[in-house]
C-alpha cells in the first residue's frame, strides 16, 4: 500500500509537471510562429531591413559557417532559410506536443493506484513510436540541412574560393534505442493489464 | 464458458435471497450477482468454500461443466 500511495504522489506531481511542459511548449510554438511572421512581413514591407545583427557569422541547422560581411547572404536566402528552419521546428514542437500529452494519460490511471490500464500500454507504444519518428526527422534534417548549407555557401562564394566547411552532423542511434526499451515496456504494462483484468474478474 | 453457475437453484433450495447470501459471505451484492449470472471469469477457492458453507452444499453442487457444441 506504501509503494501504491508513492507512485499516485510521484504520478500526480509528474501530471503537473508535464501540463506545465505543455503550456510551455505550445507557448513557445506561437511565439516563434509570431516572430517568423512578423520577420516575413518586415522584409515584405522593408527590404532592405537586415534581419537579425551580424552574419558575418551564421548558423544553419547542423553547419556553423562565418562570411564577411560583403559576402553575407540576402535577405531572401536568410528568410528562406528561417522558414524552413521554423516549419521543422514546429513539426518536431508539434510531436514533442503530443509526446508530452500522451505522457499525462499514461499517468491518469496511475494517479487513481491503478497503473496497469491498457490505455497505459497503447500510450507508451505511442511514445516509442513519435520518440523515433522525432529522431529521424531530427537527423534527415540535420543532415539535409547540412547538405544544403554546403551547397547554399559556395554557390555564395566565388568559384575559385578556397573553403573548408566543418558539418557537425552526426549519426545518433539513441531513438531506436529508446524506440526498443519503450516498445518492451508497453508489452510489459500490457501483460499487467491483462493480469489486473483477471484479477478484477476473479471473485 | 462451459463452467455454468447453479446459484440460484441452490439459493432456491435453500430459501435463501442474494442480500443474506451476500452478508453471510462477505462479498458484495453486485459482486454476487455477477457471479450468479456469469460474469466472472474465476472463483477463488476461499470464496468458494464460504458460499458452500453457508448454503451447505458441495462445490460439485453449485458448479457444472457443459461442453460447447
Amino acid at each position: 500500500m506504501m509503494n501504491q500511495e508513492k507512485m499516485m504522489k510521484t504520478a500526480k506531481a509528474l501530471d503537473t509537471l508535464f501540463r506545465i511542459a505543455r503550456k510551455i511548449a505550445l507557448i513557445a510554438l506561437i511565439v516563434l510562429a509570431i516572430a517568423v511572421v512578423t520577420v516575413t512581413i518586415v522584409h515584405f514591407v522593408n527590404p532592405e531591413a537586415t534581419i537579425g545583427t551580424d552574419f558575418s557569422s551564421l548558423d544553419v541547422g547542423p553547419v556553423t559557417f562565418s562570411v564577411t560581411p560583403e559576402a553575407a547572404p540576402s535577405n531572401r536566402q536568410v528568410l528562406a532559410l528561417v522558414w524552413i528552419v521554423f516549419l521543422f521546428a514546429a513539426g518536431c514542437g508539434l510531436i514533442l506536443y503530443d509526446i508530452l500529452g500522451r505522457a499525462g494519460k499514461i499517468l491518469d490511471p496511475m494517479k487513481e493506484g491503478n497503473p496497469f490500464h491498457p490505455t497505459v500500454a497503447n500510450n507508451i507504444r505511442r511514445i516509442g513510436i513519435l520518440i523515433l519518428v522525432l529522431d529521424l526527422v531530427q537527423q534527415v534534417t540535420d543532415f539535409a540541412l547540412s547538405l544544403y548549407a554546403n551547397h547554399f555557401i559556395r554557390e555564395m562564394l566565388p568559384a575559385d574560393a578556397s573553403v573548408f566547411i566543418e558539418s557537425n552532423f552526426q549519426l545518433s542511434l539513441t531513438g531506436v534505442l529508446v524506440f526498443f526499451i519503450l516498445l518492451l515496456v508497453s508489452y510489459v504494462f500490457q501483460y499487467g493489464a491483462q493480469l489486473q483484468q483477471l484479477s478484477d474478474e476473479t471473485l | 464458458m462451459p463452467i455454468i453457475l447453479r446459484l440460484d437453484r441452490m439459493m432456491a433450495d435453500r430459501k435463501m435471497s442474494l442480500n443474506e447470501l451476500s452478508e453471510r459471505v462477505g462479498v458484495a451484492n453486485v459482486n454476487l450477482s455477477k457471479l450468479k449470472n456469469g460474469h466472472v471469469s474465476a472463483i477463488r477457492f476461499s470464496t468458494l468454500e464460504a458460499i458452500c458453507d453457508v448454503l451447505d452444499c458441495q462445490p460439485g453442487d453449485i458448479l457444472e461443466y457443459k461442453r460447447d457444441e
